[in-house]
């Protein structure tokens, strides 16, 4: 090999003999900026990039906003409030959807003023953007242009018939569509145990591979709160939007007397219906849909985080 | 974007990064991504290689920021990592190995990679000397074995520091030095060819054949 040091090397490397060709060299470093298609591209990845965690930057504005919770609220800075870190990572997946719930909450809570707006922009399995992956990650039909503008979590594709809801109920607002027949790799997308690829959400995602080279699904991890319902209980302003939408199923959808676990309104073939998850249990926990009368389970799966 | 944070240093940037925020790693990366061009054009000898690998590299370092144990530079651990993409597309493109002289050189010295450019700009048969010198010098850089040619670029023409450039390639500043000292040796008979400058000391066609045997395994 050739790498290793050689003493008569080094002393070639000061040679004054080279001090020509090291001034041709030097003459034939790249002074110009980068080229302006290149930075374009570069610009263009990394909007991609960010995309990803800027939710995740929003939701904690709405944390540190909230007037009950205050700077305390911040898992960032109180760890009394967060016994489980969630990883930014992974909260930034999480983000987009409790963000347009919560959206969807306060724009019913406020008498249904902007649903329609809201509903209008609503994402489309159909769109070519979607990707043949995200067929089987539950719609957000729902996004919050209006509350949260920078936060979009999948491409609009601007079908408003997707759902004839300015009148349907406050679980149409929130949007999370799942299919019964596609719902455990849904919810396994859903919560990031696996993402639509069928990779671990921690599993390096091919850091070397350029982004524009997977589906959009790749490109879009679905959300993946760790341990939602350890964060449910905590104060902070993630447990508050929680809270917000258990609290907002309670009234619409209640689902089970006892669900044993954070309920989100969720609508399963087209119908409204209560998402359950349960409690940690040896590493899984329980997820299923529940009827909103709470008299049968629609559809069940088990995710492993 | 963030206020306030092109005001903030490399390591503040990343750390903000780290701790979730979206624009700071943009900020970052915009700050370097010129120099960080110039090394990965430079070292892969191929406009659209650069691009591939810069991006590459953008990607890895946007996901692993968290690696930064702030044990070194910012600059010199995105510039491992340009490097280490560069050097990665190279051998994906083991084929093109002995590159051919870029197509688009012209292209890209019109873009004001020239030194001495005030010089130039009032002389323009300077100009054209020192543009035929430079394509000479590329177009030997490029017959260069990709390590020492990295070397080359990193110490040479981009002028860091021997002990830095060992830290950017992962690498003892011996090491280092072999590799500059080999390249040059072998830069400087592919250059004599074109008499664009004289022979390397103590050097001639034979030592061209002794090069060439070091790269694939021997010192001198």
């Amino acid at each position: 090999m050739t790498d290793h040091e050689d003493p008569s090397l080094d002393a070639d490397f000061d040679d004054p003999a080279y001090d020509e060709l090291r001034g041709l060299l030097a003459a034939a470093r790249l002074d110009a900026p980068i080229p302006a298609e290149v930075a374009a591209r570069l610009d263009d990845t990394l909007a991609e990039l960010t995309a990803d965690r800027r939710p995740a930057a929003g939701l904690r504005a709405v944390e540190t906003a909230d007037p009950e919770t205050g700077p305390e609220a911040d898992p960032e800075t109180n760890p009394e409030t967060n016994p489980v870190a969630v990883p930014l990572r992974r909260r930034s997946r999480l983000a987009p959807r409790l963000l347009v719930a919560a959206a969807a909450v306060v724009l019913v809570g406020a008498g249904g003023v902007g649903v329609n707006q809201v509903l209008k922009n609503s994402a489309d399995s159909g769109s070519p953007a979607a990707g043949t992956a995200a067929k089987d990650a539950p719609r957000v039909t729902a996004d919050a242009p209006e509350v949260a503008p920078q936060q979009t979590p999948e491409p609009a594709s601007g079908n408003g018939a997707l759902l004839d809801g300015v009148t349907s109920s406050k679980a149409d607002a929130a949007g999370f569509n799942f299919s019964s027949a596609r719902f455990e790799t849904q919810v396994d997308a859903f919560f990031g145990s696996t993402d639509v690829a069928g990779r671990a959400p921690d599993q390096d995602r091919g850091d070397n591979a350029p982004s524009n080279g997977g589906s959009a699904a790749e490109e879009q991890p679905m959300p993946a709160p760790t341990n939602p319902t350890p964060r449910a209980r905590t104060s902070d302003g993630l447990s508050m939007l929680n809270k917000e939408l258990n609290g907002y199923s309670a009234t619409v959808c209640p689902g089970p007397a006892d669900p044993g676990g954070d309920v989100l309104p969720i609508r399963l073939d087209g119908k409204p219906a209560a998402l359950v998850v349960g409690p940690l249990v040896d590493g899984s926990r329980l997820v299923r849909a529940w009827s909103c009368d709470g008299t049968a389970v629609l559809a069940s799966a088990s995710i492993d985080r | 974007m963030t206020a306030g944070l092109p005001e903030l240093d490399d390591r503040a940037l990343l750390a903000a990064h780290g701790a979730g925020d979206p624009d700071a790693f943009g900020v970052l990366f915009t700050r370097h991504r010129d120099r960080l061009w110039a090394v990965a054009l430079r070292t892969t000898g191929s406009p659209e290689d650069a691009a591939d690998a810069l991006q590459e590299a953008m990607i890895s370092a946007f996901k692993r920021a968290a690696d930064f144990r702030g044990d070194a530079q910012v600059t010199t651990w995105l510039h491992r990592i340009v490097v280490n993409a560069s050097l990665d597309r190279l051998r994906r493109n083991k084929v093109r190995a002995a590159q051919p002289l870029p197509d688009d050189l012209e292209d890209y010295a019109s873009r004001g990679a020239v030194i001495g450019s005030e010089a130039a700009a009032t002389d323009p048969a300077t100009a054209a000397v020192r543009a035929d010198q430079r394509a000479a010098v590329l177009g030997a850089l490029a017959e260069l074995p990709a390590d020492q040619r990295a070397a080359l670029v990193l110490v040479d023409m981009e002028g860091y520091p021997v002990d830095e450039v060992a830290r950017i390639l992962g690498c003892p500043t011996g090491t280092v030095k072999s590799r500059c000292a080999r390249g040059r040796r072998r830069l400087l008979g592919l250059l004599a060819e074109t008499g664009i400058t004289g022979t390397a000391p103590g050097t001639g066609a034979s030592d061209q054949g002794t090069d060439r045997a070091s790269t694939g395994g021997g010192a001198r």
